[in-house]
């Protein structure tokens, strides 16, 4: 099966951006055929009876589909866009790193002849200075582990988090109040996405920018491993050392000998380090000068440098980029497409589209003669072959849960809506018994196995209490399960399951989003064709 | 409440039921930030009643109810604790941001406001509404509900007034998309009701707005007469240089002629938007509206002013000769008149009879030069049309809620009538005389027939805006 890379998932979320956009109930009838289509064209025929296709296989069929249609004339998908602005930007960093590498170490050997150069200042400019920096990294990294979480406590986020935070709390004090409620809750929304795109794929979008590092370092290290080499061939470099805190030429040659046990141990790097003597000899007194030093001396501190870089700066990073790009790859063959949106693409590629007119929906008899009504809601739910047919735990807002609409309603869901309905529970009574119902719910732990549906009547503004009742839902069951929102219309008398006007279909689809939960969507249960 | 301060009444409910727009509506300001996305308001926002330079009530227009269930949970056990539940419940919840909306909204509350409690008629009541109710009720203020549908559905509305029984002293349905003058003072009138202690006040700004409502009727009909005057006296008069040019200096002038009119008219017009109080609305009128028409326009000059009949009638009253009326009647209003001559001098113009509106008078010659005079106006009829034309202007703009933004529906097509839509067809012959008089006399400057018809003008604005349903033409 071929490879998935970064800008498949680009161009995925893209599209699928693309489709939430407009989230009307004709807008829906259009995708659930487009999408259908596309999967009785490209998978269905080399499937055989009865099998269960692969999901991958059907995301990449809908992808390359999706994707003719879309590039049409001279339109660069983002993911394309993406890629090439990636492998640019690797290059760049590489040689950004070259060049100023290069200039440092070029700059720092320049050697005027009446002093050598002081061993140590190259140590702390090119090595020490990059184990600490690596360290810092590994600490981060451990802590990070620990934490569980990758995304939420990694440092790069948190900053861009704690900016977007500022700045949404700044844009809610001031400009919130000047902004139309209608781009109010768009803008909030679309944070809502990205913030869903951070727990969907954990730091798979984190990881371009550690590989750019590393590729920067690596080209940093080369740099100044280069220069080094080239001034050593084509000048006469003297290194020797010097430091006020008298140390002995016997500490220095420890500590010369314990920087070098990563290479010692190698033959073909012998002599690893300075010996005593080469030490003694190329220590440097001020009041001395330098005319007593020997030559020999002086320059046998070359090796050690170099070999310093090459293992505390260049290997490290080389292995980092390799881990990083190891991670990458497995993080995408890993992937699962179990999130929201996916389960909403495969719904809507294998439910058979079922078309019927001309029957009331709360007519449960008529169902044994007649084909099934059509409700919007159906090919959320159909589909199980793919799905792992979780039971439905359904809950109905008290208010619609009357004696003659509460029977009409459990029956319509029975009647195909929902196909196993685990149990009801009638919610919104009060608050009090909301905060009980939420509490059991936490104490069960079967309720990780089941799907929910939250009817909602859609003509009532997504309130602060709904929607904060969402929130405790998800906490009281777990990450696991999906909650859908399965809205309905203003009730007539005849019916309270009324298809949803498109603009009430909008406002709760943009504070569902908000909400930044990849697993709680919204669903429009009848269509305006029933 | 302290005698001493203002009373205040904050406009309270549900979010996107329509608060905003009653307050509009009520306070004549079409600058109230209204949409159909709910939570369009975030923070309370004053509208102060001033007369005379004195702020004599205020009204607040507050966010809608976010968390009913959960704050009346929390006030019913606060209420174990202390007697100032709301003013305790901000206190505790005021640096909570999913309280924010509803802080906000109990404050003018904690400080003894009115309450004005505003519902959307066209749904069913649900358990946060009756929550919503049972705060307002243990708020123990005076309070009033309002029922704004948003739409025609009245299955409801029994459901709203049942609940309204047992939490309000008072109810009134009050559709801030339609709601007129009358209505406002009748909203007005209730809310007095609430609270014996406001009468007093409430009737001084009842009165208040009577006499500035009356004050705008009387400069409307000046305004309205004024412009009567600079139309039917208006003329205009240029030098023939070349004798070949006069046909098409002629056709020239009219075209001037025709747009100095409409400018007079449409100046008049705007004269009447701002007093208003309009900013938003007709800037142009609802888009099947009869003003749309070209005031020269053939469907004008069908649908407007007299009938056949009346224009001859009229025509003997004024003491015009009757050859000319018969002329202007039966030629001028026939179809296949127009269209002979539409070709000819432009249909428009054509539509103003056989031989004009305005007389062309080709002039002496004083100076060795010939002039070409056009107008004053010698047909009546146009008299009629304007003031028709006047007087649907009026209608529409003092009856268009402030509260109302769809400014592109549901209006009648004045086509589909074949009877005349103006007012003019129906004034009986005493009024139709003051308007004869007032034409013949108004090339000169006798005050007293202007005076009769200001009159008259002010009794007819009166009336439209007391009237039940306005036509909106």
């Amino acid at each position: 099966m071929k490879k998935w890379h970064m800008r498949d998932i680009i161009d995925l979320e893209y599209f699928f951006h693309l489709d939430a956009v407009s989230r009307s109930a004709e807008d829906q009838q259009y995708l659930n055929e487009r999408d259908r289509n596309i999967f009785l064209e490209t998978v269905n025929p080399s499937l055989q009876e009865g099998a269960t296709p692969d999901r991958k296989h059907v995301i990449r069929a809908w992808l390359n589909r999706r994707r003719q249609e879309e590039t049409a004339g001279d339109t660069v998908l983002p993911g394309e866009g993406f890629e090439s602005l990636y492998s640019s930007f690797r290059m760049l960093f590489v040689l950004a790193g070259i060049i100023l590498g290069g200039g440092a170490g070029l700059s720092f050997l320049t050697y005027s002849g009446d002093r050598p150069l002081n061993v140590f200042a190259y140590l702390f400019l090119f090595v020490f200075s990059q184990i600490l920096i690596l360290l810092l990294f590994f600490v981060l990294a451990l802590y990070r582990m620990r934490q569980g979480a990758f995304l939420s406590s990694c440092p790069l986020y948190r900053i861009i988090g704690r900016i977007t935070l500022k700045a949404v709390i700044r844009v809610r004090k001031s400009i919130a109040t000047k902004l139309g409620a209608d781009r109010r809750s768009r803008a909030e929304a679309t944070l809502g996405l990205i913030m869903a795109k951070g727990s969907t794929y954990g730091f798979l979008f984190i990881l371009p920018s550690i590989i750019l590092a590393q590729l920067f370092a690596i080209g940093f290290n080369l740099g100044v491993l280069g220069t080094t080499l080239f001034k050593i061939i084509t000048a006469d470099i003297a290194f020797g050392w010097q430091s006020t805190l008298q140390l002995s030429p016997a500490t220095v040659n420890a500590l010369a000998q314990k920087i070098a046990l990563p290479w010692s141990w190698l033959a073909a790097f012998d002599p690893a380090y300075p010996s005593l003597t080469q030490i003694e000899g190329s220590r440097i007194i001020l009041k001395e000068g330098i005319y007593h030093l020997s030559t020999p001396d002086l320059v046998s501190w070359w090796p050690f440098l170099c070999f310093s870089v090459l293992f505390y700066g260049l290997l490290p990073r080389l292995l980092l980029f390799l881990l990083a790009a190891a991670a990458q790859r497995r993080y995408l063959s890993r992937l699962d497409f179990r999130q929201g949106s996916y389960e909403l693409l495969l719904l809507r590629m294998t439910t058979p589209l079922v078309t019927t007119r001309g029957r009331m929906i709360d007519d449960a008899d008529a169902a044994a003669r007649e084909p099934e009504p059509d409700y919007g809601g159906r090919d959320q739910f159909a589909g199980n072959a793919m799905n792992g047919a979780k039971d439905v735990l359904v809950m109905i807002p008290d208010d619609i849960f009357n004696a003659s609409s509460g029977e009409k309603l459990t029956s319509a869901l029975q009647n195909g809506l929902v196909p196993a309905i685990q149990r009801i529970i009638r919610i919104n009574k009060d608050y009090e018994t909301d905060t009980e119902i939420l509490a059991d719910l936490e104490k069960n732990s079967k309720v990780a196995e089941t799907d929910i549906l939250l009817i909602q009547e859609a003509w009532q503004p997504p309130i602060a209490e709904y929607i904060s009742f969402i929130r405790n839902l998800r906490q009281a069951i777990g990450p696991g399960p999906f909650i859908r929102i399965g809205l309905i219309g203003k009730p007539r008398p005849d019916t309270i399951l009324t298809p949803v006007k498109d603009e009430n279909l909008k406002i709760w689809a943009r504070k569902i989003t908000a909400l930044g939960d990849p697993g709680i969507f919204t669903v429009g249960l009848v269509n305006n064709a029933s | 409440m302290h005698p001493d301060t203002i009373p205040e009444f904050a406009i309270v409910g549900h979010p996107n039921e329509g608060k905003s727009s009653v307050l509009s509506t009520l306070a004549e300001d079409d600058s109230v930030r209204i949409s159909a996305t709910p939570g369009e308001t975030l923070v309370c926002q004053q509208f102060p009643v001033i007369i005379d330079g004195k702020e004599i009530i205020r009204f607040i227009d507050t966010p809608g109810f976010q968390n009913p269930r959960e704050i009346l949970h929390q006030l019913k056990s606060l209420a174990e604790i202390t007697d100032d539940i709301i003013g305790a419940f901000r206190e505790k919840n005021l640096s909570n941001p999913e309280f924010r909306e509803d802080c906000e909204l109990l404050r003018p509350i904690t400080g003894g406001a009115g309450i004005i409690y505003v519902v959307d008629g066209s749904r069913p009541v649900r358990s946060v509404d009756k929550a919503e109710m049972e705060i307002l009720r243990l708020t123990g203020l005076p309070r009033m509900a309002v029922i704004n549908s948003k739409d025609a559905t009245t299955d409801f509305l029994e459901g709203w007034k049942d609940e309204f029984r047992k939490c309000f002293n008072v109810f009134r349905v009050f559709n801030a998309h339609t709601a007129n003058y009358t209505q406002r003072i009748e909203l007005l009138e209730s809310l007095k009701n609430i609270d014996q202690d406001w009468q007093s006040t409430l009737d001084a700004v009842i009165s208040a707005f009577k006499k500035d409502w009356a004050q705008r009727n009387r400069i409307s009909a000046g305004i309205i007469t004024e412009m009567l005057h600079e139309c039917l006296s208006y003329k205009i008069v240029r030098d023939i240089g070349d004798p070949g040019d006069e046909k098409q200096m002629k056709a020239n002038m009219r075209n001037v002629y025709e747009k100095d009119i409409r400018k007079i008219e449409s100046r008049a017009h705007h004269k009447i938007r701002s007093l208003f109080k309009h900013n938003i609305f007709n800037y142009d009128l609802p888009p099947s509206s009869i003003l749309h028409e070209d005031l020269f326009s053939e469907s004008t000059w069908k649908f407007l002013g007299l009938s056949r009949n009346q224009q001859i009638a009229a025509a003997g009253l004024g003491g015009a000769g009757i050859a000319a009326a018969i002329d202007a009647a039966t030629f001028g209003a026939s179809i296949g008149l127009f269209a002979a001559l539409g070709g000819l001098a432009g249909a428009t113009w054509a539509a103003l009879g056989s031989k004009g509106l305005a007389q062309t008078k080709v002039l002496g010659i004083p100076l060795g030069g010939r002039e070409i005079q056009i107008g004053p106006v010698k047909n009546i009829q146009f008299l009629y049309i304007l003031l028709d034309r006047s007087l649907i202007y009026y209608a529409h703009i003092s009856n268009w809620a402030h509260g109302r933004r769809d400014y592109d529906v549901d209006q009648q097509d004045p086509d589909k009538d074949e009877a005349r839509s103006g007012y003019a067809a129906q004034w009986d012959s005493g009024t139709r005389s003051i308007c004869n008089s007032f034409f013949k006399e108004a090339t000169s400057s006798n005050t007293d027939t202007e005076v009769q018809l200001k009159d008259f003008l002010i009794e007819q604005l009166q009336k439209i805006s007391h009237s039940e349903k306005v036509r909106m033409i």
